[in-house]
């Protein structure tokens, strides 16, 4: 076997976002020793590319807003499919967490009687986002590594080290979570991960009872997105590997407004501020398109004409909201739907308009990152001229199925999961600012609650130990891209390696082209056989060169994770027959009463395949159960819209078939 | 790990340092700029070398600095005895007849060490003169480096008492500029191109001389609050005829905004003050609405 | 504009030792540099090593030399060249290189935690801080830093100056101590920290020549060496050069 180096920790946080970063400031709190891996420097995680705010009722300038209030918002964007408690507690507890951060420093936006500014934003009844100008996600991201680094120098001061008892191992990956040899190959408790240094190559185990899965999103599985390259699921492959569900993986946000030209930039988030302030769409002919996309279950909340919605941004009290605020996925269907009928911008998008709405002086205070960002990278003045924009993926609602008021996975004891990770909080579709808030509410709440587990195992022998079979598998399976030239055991030579460049540019393109914004089923069984290809080729995805800092190696790695991932969501997607939220199929339109009672789950058919051949890039997704939602029961007080409109098209059992 | 959070240990090459550390990736060029770097440190050197042999010059020339009713800025105010008489001018004989240099040099030492320990200026010499550094990721020739930490260069951090000696001289130039408007009789309403250039000059020395940013530190920028909002939390109704030493004093957070004069009871430094302050904020934005 | 073949120059090596390695690149309108990089990897040497996030200029990872100019490389336009010139890309040369683009930023994160940490009002809870807008933007300006680190590349005290490394923070967290000192809540000083003094003392404010290239390559437009450093240094200035100042502190101090 391998001779690796080991640490013992108590509790491993994977990701070092803002739900990573909170989830161990807690658990350190908390007295465990934590260790905190990210794949990127520290304080680089994708939550600095946030914008907009952080959604919580702290009523500084409606005070008629209260957490009720937020948790119905919370509910009603998710079209009722979120696990209630969840974002019950989300909506109870957002304001500690928003003032908490600033007893470490953060400063935000002040109102005129000194307290914390919050803004409007779609789907939210009364102004609600605390923020910083359009960089909320910075200083969120700044203040957690801050406190980081104060907690450590307090540990400097007791133990003359700083990383006594709270270490960020940063450029380095996690390819596997490591359990005891259980009695069952999926039964056993956590016991570690199993990382490598991306600089040096160098393997290196942390052994531990809890680990925080914390990884973020799965946008870099698609094309056009506006997520950063660490976004390749990572957690929930871990999950799925280490036998936990995923949750409504279908749910996909794609954002109305990304950039679409020039083409290195497509995808590049244009912050729904934009709209808030008073930009609005046009067509090619200069219509603001808007209008013929209201719902009917909308139309009560939103102007019929120009006149009104523009007398919205004054008086709010005595109009009714533009059309372009409505939630996400309605904005961004309609701009899909628009750029199909063929009165799109010249680069595929449409036209979003600030400079006709505002003075040049007024763009520039209140966007100051959007002007820039127009300016730098596309040569284009907001001021003068209006943006071209069309739907950027976004955002997974779905993920890890967790326990709602400890993060805790269902099925794998001391695995936790918490942000964009975890799923069940945002339903079918997030609002605007929610991500910020469930970042920190839930990253809190992993951290103590896998701290009190950790700790729990005291320092002896009773503590689970990472098979070492399962070791010297990953090992293995980590080292596969260096022999790729090689046939796998058992298997005809004569392939040539894979580049894996170009197998990630065939992933992007397929999910991108076939598990898009709207969704077909024979264009999901063709992706679904793309996938299964793509996964056979991965297999042969080989580098050149060593392990010292080797990007191809890397990629070829993230791409086990990626395809697991999108199978999950090509899988799941087929399966809802409906559309909401972020998932609208064109064969089947309307949103059904059935389907808001079910949650689907994705599993792993054999999780102990950890074979070095053969499991990488290898899901082997098996049939699951269906899951009844615990939402419903809390949720039907309140009104769903167009529930008794059902077509009855959906197939008998719920559940996911997925086979190798 | 190098990519920790922990710095290597340094392994020393001599002869190499700098960018050519034996670290640093092994690149031979001092830089890799392409544009012309040198451009903007070539001319502020020439221009700044050009003014200082025209002003020492002219300086220890001791003549040709008044013609009724101008007098040359470096001669004002003149005071030694060994000066032109000028009507109304700035004569002050303070350093009697044993002077016998030229009368600039005694007053031009406030304006100059005034300019010598500027920021602005600090930036432009030290990059023109002394290359330290000649531009940007450009390397440097020297070989050591202790910047404003020793003598002399520590002096720099006196440059706030050349702004209080800059603004009496400033003074006197707008007095000198006033008397531009008489005659060469010294009869009042004359208005030549003279005057107009003296205009020119003592509004630059003005727009100079207050934007110094020592001047920004004294009127209030050394404080964590700005004047306006302890106006406005009706704590600051003394701040206004305080001294302006009193908004950079020491101590907690709350007492620094303290001043001697204000009977305010909210400038206590006491933690629950911050509310009590903002208590009475509450209630003046409730009154103004 | 169509597409060009570009001449590029990009540094590729390790600790050891490397070079400046010569490259035909394709170029399509609307690039930046880091989409060549990108293009080169994906094509020509998948191993090339470089660290980038969000290529939106936000995240401060891919931070590299530009013709000789600290840059970030995903906000680097390929139109300000001209298509006759070869462009040249090394990894920054004031902190250890790993490998090709990649480079040791330890420094920085050593030096961070040197700084310390804001100190909350004592009494005052959470959800009871007060502050004016007009107070909070002060510090607010340096918190826009992305921590791209390239004023800390081309600040010729270290990066001309190894030795100095050691007793010397950088402008970027010069710039965080000054943040510290204007955030109007901070109370640093009730607990016996003198951020003022120790700023002189401890973390080498005195080599702070203001020759103002930390704010010429600050990517967000901070004004660091106006707006931070130089207000710093009057505030040191303050404490260790003006006996004014010390005595009307002995006059006007309450009693405890």
């Amino acid at each position: 076997m391998t001779q690796l180096e080991r640490q013992q920790w108590d509790v491993v946080v994977v990701g070092a976002g803002g739900a990573g970063l909170r989830a161990a400031i807690e658990a350190r709190e908390q007295g465990a020793r934590t260790a905190v891996i990210c794949k990127s420097l520290f304080g680089k995680a994708h939550t600095v590319m946030a914008e907009g705010g952080i959604a919580a009722s702290m009523g500084n300038v409606n005070s008629g807003d209260n957490w009720q209030v937020h948790f119905r918002d919370t509910m009603r964007g998710g079209k009722f499919l979120n696990q209630w408690r969840m974002a019950e507690l989300h909506a109870r507890e957002a304001p500690d967490r928003v003032w908490e951060l600033e007893t470490w420093g953060a400063l935000f936006d002040r109102t005129p009687d000194g307290r914390i500014s919050q803004r409007n934003f779609g789907g939210h009844e009364y102004p609600r986002l605390a923020h910083v100008g359009d960089r909320t996600g910075l200083e969120l991201i700044r203040t957690l590594q801050q406190k980081i680094v104060a907690l450590q120098q307090e540990d400097f001061r007791e133990f003359g080290d700083y990383e006594a008892r709270l270490k960020i191992f940063q450029e380095c990956t996690v390819t596997r979570v490591l359990k005891e040899r259980g009695p069952k190959d999926d039964g056993g408790r956590v016991a570690g991960a199993f990382c490598y240094e991306r600089e040096s190559g160098r393997f290196f185990v942390l052994e531990a009872p809890a680990v925080v899965l914390a990884t973020g999103g799965i946008g870099k599985s698609f094309k056009v997105t506006s997520n950063s390259w660490e976004y390749t699921g990572d957690g929930h492959a871990l999950a799925l590997l280490a036998g936990a569900p995923l949750l409504n993986m279908e749910f996909v946000q794609f954002h109305p407004t990304g950039m679409v030209w020039p083409p290195s930039v497509k995808g590049i988030l244009v912050t729904e501020s934009v709209r808030g302030d008073g930009g609005v769409l046009r067509n090619s002919e200069g219509k603001r398109f808007m209008f013929d996309y209201i719902p009917d279950v909308f139309k009560e909340k939103y102007a019929e004409s120009e006149e009104e919605g523009d007398r919205w941004y004054e008086d709010p009290d005595n109009n009714r909201r533009p059309p372009e605020l409505l939630p996400r996925d309605e904005v961004a269907r309609a701009i899909n739907s628009e750029v199909k009928a063929g009165r799109g911008s010249p680069h595929g998008g449409v036209f979003l308009d600030v400079s006709t709405r505002m003075p040049a002086e007024t763009i520039r205070r209140r966007l100051p990152s959007m002007y820039h960002q127009f300016k730098e990278l596309a040569d284009v003045d907001i001021t003068a001229e209006a943006m071209e924009v069309g739907p950027t993926c976004h955002y997974v609602m779905g993920g890890v199925a967790v326990d709602s008021d400890t993060a805790a996975t269902r099925t794998v004891p001391g695995l936790y999961a918490a942000g964009e990770v975890a799923g069940g909080m945002h339903g079918s579709n997030r609002l605007g600012g929610n991500s910020l808030s469930d970042l920190l509410v839930f990253g809190r709440r992993a951290g103590l609650y896998a701290a009190q587990y950790a700790t729990g195992f005291g320092a002896g022998a009773a503590r689970p130990r990472p098979d070492t079979a399962q070791v010297d598998a990953a090992a293995a399976e980590a080292l596969r891209p260096f022999s790729a030239q090689e046939p796998e055991p058992g298997e005809a030579d004569g392939h040539p390696p894979e580049n894996p460049y170009t197998l990630h540019q065939e992933l992007q393109q397929t999910m991108n082209d076939l598990v898009g914004i709207i969704r077909r089923a024979p264009e999901m069984e063709r992706a679904l056989e793309k996938l299964s290809e793509l996964r056979v080729r991965a297999r042969r995805a080989g580098v050149e060169g060593h392990r010292q800092f080797n990007p191809g190696w890397h990629l070829a790695l993230d791409l086990r994770n990626m395809l697991l991932v999108s199978e999950c969501v090509a899988r799941a997607a087929l399966e809802r027959t409906e559309s909401r939220g972020g998932h609208t199929r064109e064969d089947c339109p309307a949103m059904e009463r059935e389907w808001r009672r079910v949650n689907l789950l994705c599993h792993l058919a054999d999780p102990a395949a950890t074979g070095a051949g053969r499991s990488a890039g290898g899901p082997d997704l098996a049939r699951t159960g269906d899951h009844r939602a615990r939402p419903s029961r809390s949720a039907r007080p309140l009104r769903e819209g167009r529930a008794d409109q059902v077509p009855r098209r959906r197939g008998a059992p719920v559940m996911i078939g997925c086979t190798a | 790990m190098a990519t920790g959070t922990e710095p290597q240990p340094r392994t020393d090459v001599p002869g190499a340092h700098g960018v050519h550390d034996a670290s640093r990736a092994t690149i031979a060029a001092r830089h890799l700029r392409t544009d012309r770097w040198w451009l903007a440190p070539a001319a502020t050197a020439a221009g700044l070398l050009a003014f200082v042999v025209y002003s020492t010059w002219r300086a220890f020339a001791n003549a040709d600095y008044y013609a009724a009713p101008y007098v040359s800025p470096f001669y004002s105010p003149c005071l030694a005895e060994n000066c032109v008489p000028m009507k109304g001018g700035p004569n002050w004989e303070i350093f009697g007849s044993w002077w016998g240099l030229s009368p600039a040099l005694l007053i031009l030492v406030f304006p100059l060490g005034f300019r010598l320990t500027c920021y602005y200026y600090r930036k432009a010499y030290y990059r023109g003169f002394w290359a330290s550094p000649p531009a940007c990721a450009v390397a440097e020739p020297h070989r050591k480096y202790t910047g404003e930490t020793r003598f002399p260069l520590v002096l720099q951090n006196i440059h706030r008492y050349f702004f209080y000696a800059a603004v009496p001289v400033a003074g006197i130039l707008t007095y000198d500029t006033v008397l531009a408007f008489r005659d060469e009789t010294y009869a009042w309403g004359h208005m030549g191109l003279g005057t107009l250039v003296f205009l020119v000059n003592i509004a630059l020395i003005w727009a100079y001389t207050f934007s110094c940013h020592s001047c920004r530190h004294i009127v209030g920028a050394g404080s964590s609050t700005s004047p306006s909002t302890r106006c406005a939390t009706g704590c600051g109704a003394g701040s206004a005829g305080s001294t302006p030493i009193t908004w950079r004093s020491p101590g907690p957070r709350w007492s620094a905004s303290r001043s001697p004069t204000s009977t305010c009871t909210c400038w206590r430094p006491a933690p629950s003050t911050t509310r009590g302050c903002s208590r009475r904020l509450d209630d003046q934005m409730k009154g103004a609405r | 504009m169509s597409g060009y073949t570009a001449a590029f120059e990009v540094w590729r090596g390790d600790a050891d030792g490397g070079q400046l390695e010569d490259f035909e690149v394709e170029v399509n309108e609307g690039e930046v540099v880091l989409d060549i990089i990108h293009r080169l990897q994906a094509t020509r040497v998948p191993d090339l090593a470089v660290r980038w996030n969000c290529k939106a200029g936000k995240c401060g990872s891919c931070s590299a030399e530009i013709n000789g100019r600290p840059r970030l490389m995903c906000m680097t336009r390929m139109s300000v060249f001209s298509r006759e010139e070869t462009v040249t890309v090394t990894p920054l040369r004031a902190f250890p290189v790993v490998r090709d683009l990649v480079t040791d930023v330890s420094f920085n994160y050593a030096k961070a935690r040197e700084v310390p940490a804001f100190v909350p009002p004592p009494g005052v809870a959470a959800g009871d801080y007060r502050m004016q807008q007009i107070d909070v933007e002060r510090p607010q300006e340096f918190r826009k830093c992305i921590e791209c680190f390239l004023c800390q590349n081309t600040c010729h005290v270290v990066r001309d100056h190894e030795e100095n490394k050691e007793s010397f923070a950088g402008p970027r967290f010069l710039m965080r101590i000054a943040e510290l000192d204007m955030h109007p809540l901070d109370a640093a000083a009730g607990a016996g920290v003198d951020r003022r003094k120790t700023a002189q003392d401890e973390h080498g404010l005195g080599y702070c020549n203001i020759t103002k290239c930390c704010t010429e390559v600050c990517p967000e437009n901070i004004q660091i060496t106006d707006n931070a450093l130089i207000p710093l240094k009057e505030r040191a200035a303050d404490r260790k050069y003006d006996p004014l100042v010390r005595l009307g502190n002995k006059i006007f101090r309450r009693p405890e």
